[in-house]
């Protein structure tokens, strides 16, 4: 079942700006986690704020669990939407104790009621005990679970976080982060995050979407997304990527890398620009006819070595490559490396035009 | 953050808060209206002879008025905002809030207070009579240059009050760059800190502007004619109502014009820095005759606009509070504090109203209406006073006549003369007084708390009581105190629309020291004088930093 549907949605602020939602559509099932991926200014916590109610879309729609809570003659008020919010500086009240606060939004039932559902959030969140106090008195991830409690409280049909994990130093991001996808499994709460971190979004969500300006570029669950990238873009926010442009002579292939490249027998095209990770390129001793190429660079990882090596032939200008290579410190800018491309990770972008 | 990207956009949003907003502005705009419309009207009969006999001394002496007391007040104001901002002397701490105390003096009162100190049986005369037993005191202060010299030593603490958070808030850097670079404190003030402070200055200039063209008691007092008096002599000597609206609009222009000068030189404010750091600046450290020169200095003005006045008010209030304080007395405090605080408690709700609706339709419209909400303060009493009777009067006609036709009788006015204008009348005028601390209050606050409670399940309104109010009690109290105290010192407005026969301590002091009881006044302008020291400890904790809103509200 889709817990939230997006269709067409687009905002605009100001039109010289120009849209900073554009024309997106989305669905999330029931139960599953999204992550609204993107850098700042690609219009995610926008879109975020649009499924809230706190912004009025220009057109499209928006449906919760098949209402329609946004289109263009409805627009259901921020209160009446079964949307539970996170906000990135979690925004909890500071007149009123953790109890108040996780109880704000239940209304409508008795007091024992109340108590019975503020200890069922406060136990799945692990702050049972702390319903005294005030939120200055707890810790910052104490806090973000308090505020995800608060969240959770009225039983939202959708859960939204802003940035959930920017404000923790890294220690205590992945721990907050293994709790919170924790907590939210264990509700099994429909939850869409925003973050602008990679990491996050592939450790925390079933389903990425890649937002830039105002875009979606993909979307996908993270093994897709990380392996079958639907452009270079797409492929560059996950990291490092190596292109290269292929061709077919007589005498075999030919890339800015080298020649005599031994390719998968399934490429047909006679131009191709292919795109490939570090971590598909290995170093080889010289007898197992690898390719040559001069080391530029090593940076050293500490699990592994990021080389850049400078390949190419003497037909082409020198062709920069990125190789993830074993931990070693013997790598010297100036020596000979050879190395293989594992062509069967190489993702096709287009063929290429020359 | 990046959340500002949300806040104004060029959409107006329809919902109930737009109607408020559109409601409360344009109640709060009825004086300004009714006089422009009022315009249409053509001129009273005495205009001619308004025009011809007494407009050119309105405004000769209005412009000789706001440029003789801007000038004094800078002077005073800067000079010794910068002593006690980056000086070390003897007193220092103590000059820092008591510099503020003349504010807590109307105009009115300096002037009669002056007045009898140099009064026949005053005790400059009767010391001068003892030393110089031949000779004849001529001295004379009742004329411009006394009403320009004695209200710069009450109005100054407005420049003192904002340059000085100017140089509290100017980068610390920049000024100790300056010295290390080899500049003398003199250069350092007049190269680096002067300039940066102009914007400060010209605003604390505007609000003394404001309220030497407010003022009605003082001009009238020394028998200086300015727009004020002019309006009140058309309006009740000529009984001429629309004359006093061509004055009213005349002034109203000149406000208007000074207004915009204030925001040009706002405009250019964009160089002013803000010091991210709290600490302390290195202070000059003052020795020998230079420290004794900065703490007479920095004396003088408070002695003049303070001490002195008080210490007056007290001999008088002693020696004739036993037959001043009565019955009738009582009757006047609970009116003058009764009407001050249904007021204040007015002005605050309308601001929180206006504030709350402003944030939540966010648009330049909304912007634009509450600076229309809040020009009620640039607007003098007295022309306030004009644009509230004049469609009171109107709808009285028309009720009256409506209800002569019904029953027959003559009722009589019926809304006109009432409470109700009156205090209707100190809305328009201070609203912005409780919508400043307001704002700042929403502010502090942010805008995500609202928002979190509206997706936790609560309209607007209830987020406003169940989240905003709590969290900005102490913004909510002090604006009140500031709209009481002001109300409590209003005369001009007061005047005018005040029932028959309902006294407040303003009128009353007023009253008496025009009736030659100077002595019987000032217990009346005691109390207005100490009641006025508590919104000046409010404000100087505000200037210096401290955060007054938390410490009251817990």
């Amino acid at each position: 079942m889709k817990a939230l549907q997006i269709e067409h949605l687009s905002k605009t602020y100001f039109k010289r700006d120009g849209p900073v939602v554009s024309d997106i559509s989305l669905q999330v099932e029931a139960g599953k986690t999204l992550a609204l991926l993107g850098e700042s200014g690609s219009g995610k916590t926008t879109l975020l704020r649009l499924i809230a109610g706190l912004e009025h879309p220009d057109k499209g729609a928006i449906l919760i669990g098949n209402q329609v809570v946004a289109d263009t003659r409805t627009f259901v008020k921020p209160e009446n939407r079964k949307v539970g919010l996170v906000f990135q500086n979690l925004a909890l009240f500071p007149h009123l104790s953790i109890f108040d606060n996780v109880s704000f939004g239940l209304r409508g039932i008795s007091r024992q009621e109340k108590a019975a559902k503020v200890e069922e959030v406060l136990t799945l969140v692990n702050l049972c005990g702390m319903e005294n106090r005030f939120p200055h008195q707890l810790s910052g991830g104490q806090q973000q679970r308090v505020a995800l409690a608060r969240a959770l409280a009225p039983k939202p049909e959708v859960i939204l976080l802003d940035e959930p994990f920017s404000n923790l130093d890294s220690v205590l991001k992945n721990q907050v982060r293994e709790e919170i996808k924790k907590i939210l499994k264990q509700a099994s709460a429909t939850t869409i995050f925003v973050t602008h971190d990679t990491t996050d979004a592939l450790l925390a969500a079933d389903k990425i979407a890649l937002m830039h300006h105002g875009r979606i570029l993909q979307t996908g669950n993270p093994v897709e997304i990380y392996t079958n990238p639907s452009d270079e873009n797409v492929a560059r926010f996950f990291g490092k990527i190596n292109t290269l442009h292929l061709h077919k002579t007589e005498s075999g292939w030919h890339s800015e890398a080298g020649e005599h490249l031994n390719l998968p027998d399934k490429w047909t095209e006679d131009q191709l620009k292919i795109i490939f990770r570090p971590e598909n390129v290995n170093l080889v001793k010289q007898s197992e006819c690898g390719l040559a190429a001069r080391l530029v660079a090593s940076d050293y990882m500490g699990d592994h070595c990021l080389l850049t090596v400078s390949a190419g032939t003497p037909k082409f200008q020198p062709h920069l490559l990125f190789i993830k290579a074993p931990a070693n410190h013997n790598y010297r800018a100036g020596n000979l490396v050879f190395f293989q491309i594992d062509f069967h990770k190489a993702k096709i972008i287009l063929p290429s035009s020359g | 953050m990046a959340l500002n990207k949300y806040r104004a956009s060029r959409k107006v949003t329809f919902n109930s808060w737009t109607v408020y907003l559109i409601v409360i502005v344009l109640v709060i705009a009825i004086p300004l209206l009714s006089i422009f419309f009022g315009l249409f009207k053509g001129p009273g009969q005495a205009w001619g002879h308004i025009q011809k006999n007494l407009l050119p001394d309105y405004v000769a002496n209005s412009l000789v008025l706001v440029l003789g007391t801007g000038l004094l007040t800078t002077l005073l104001g800067v000079s010794t905002a910068w002593f006690v901002s980056t000086c070390d002397f003897t007193g220092r701490k103590f000059f820092e809030w008591a510099l503020i105390l003349p504010l807590a003096i109307p105009s009115y009162i300096i002037a009669y207070t002056y007045a009898g100190i140099f009064d026949y049986a005053g005790p400059v005369q009767i010391i001068f009579r003892q030393w110089f037993p031949d000779e004849v005191f001529a001295f004379d202060i009742m004329n411009i240059y006394g009403v320009i010299i004695l209200l710069s030593f009450v109005l100054y603490p407005y420049v003192f009050a904002t340059v000085r958070a100017s140089f509290i808030n100017q980068s610390r850097s920049m000024i100790e760059s300056g010295r290390i670079l080899g500049s003398t404190p003199w250069q350092v003030f007049y190269k680096l800190a002067l300039p940066l402070a102009r914007p400060a200055i010209f605003a604390g200039v505007s609000l003394v502007v404001m309220e030497v063209l407010n003022d009605y008691g003082a001009v009238k007092y020394f028998g200086v004619p300015t727009f004020t008096t002019g309006i009140f002599r058309a309006w009740f000597s000529l009984e001429d109502i629309q004359s006093a609206i061509f004055l009213s609009a005349l002034l109203m222009g000149f406000v208007l014009f000074l207004l915009g000068l204030e925001q040009i030189q706002r405009g250019q404010r964009k160089y002013e820095q803000i010091s991210n750091s709290f600490r302390a600046l290195a202070r000059f450290q003052l020795k020998g005759i230079k420290r004794i020169a900065t703490f007479i200095i920095c004396l003088i003005p408070l002695l003049f606009g303070f001490i002195i006045p008080v210490l007056q008010l007290g001999f008088w209030a002693n020696k004739t509070f036993e037959e001043v304080l009565g019955q009738e007395f009582w009757q006047m405090i609970v009116n003058s504090f009764s009407v001050a605080a249904v007021a204040a408690f007015l002005c605050v709700l309308v601001a929180l109203i206006l504030v709350y609706a402003v944030k939540l339709t966010r648009s330049y419209f909304s912007d634009a209406a509450a600076r229309v909400a809040n020009m009620g303060y640039a607007i003098p009493g007295a022309v306030i006073a004009v644009g509230v009777m004049i469609p009171i009067l109107a709808l009285d006609r028309y009720l009256t006549n409506f209800l002569e036709r019904v029953t027959g009788n003559s009722t009589g006015l019926i809304i006109s003369g009432t409470l109700f204008i009156l205090i209707f009348a100190y809305l328009v005028r201070f609203l912005v007084v409780a919508f400043n601390p307001a704002e700042e209050g929403f502010k502090k606050i942010g805008w995500q708390l609202t928002e979190a409670g509206r997706t936790l399940g609560f309209s607007p309104f209830g987020c406003l009581v169940k989240i905003n109010v709590p969290l900005m009690k102490g913004a909510l109290v002090s604006g009140a105190l500031l709209v009481f105290v002001d109300i409590l010192k209003e005369l001009p407005l007061t005047l005018i629309l005040r029932p028959f026969n309902f006294h407040t301590l303003a009128t009353r002091a007023f009253e008496l020291a025009s009736d030659e009881m100077v002595a019987e006044s000032a217990n009346a302008a005691l109390i207005i004088v100490l009641t006025g020291i508590i919104p000046i400890i409010i404000l100087s904790k505000l200037i210096s930093g401290n955060s007054f809103y938390e410490s009251i509200a817990d």
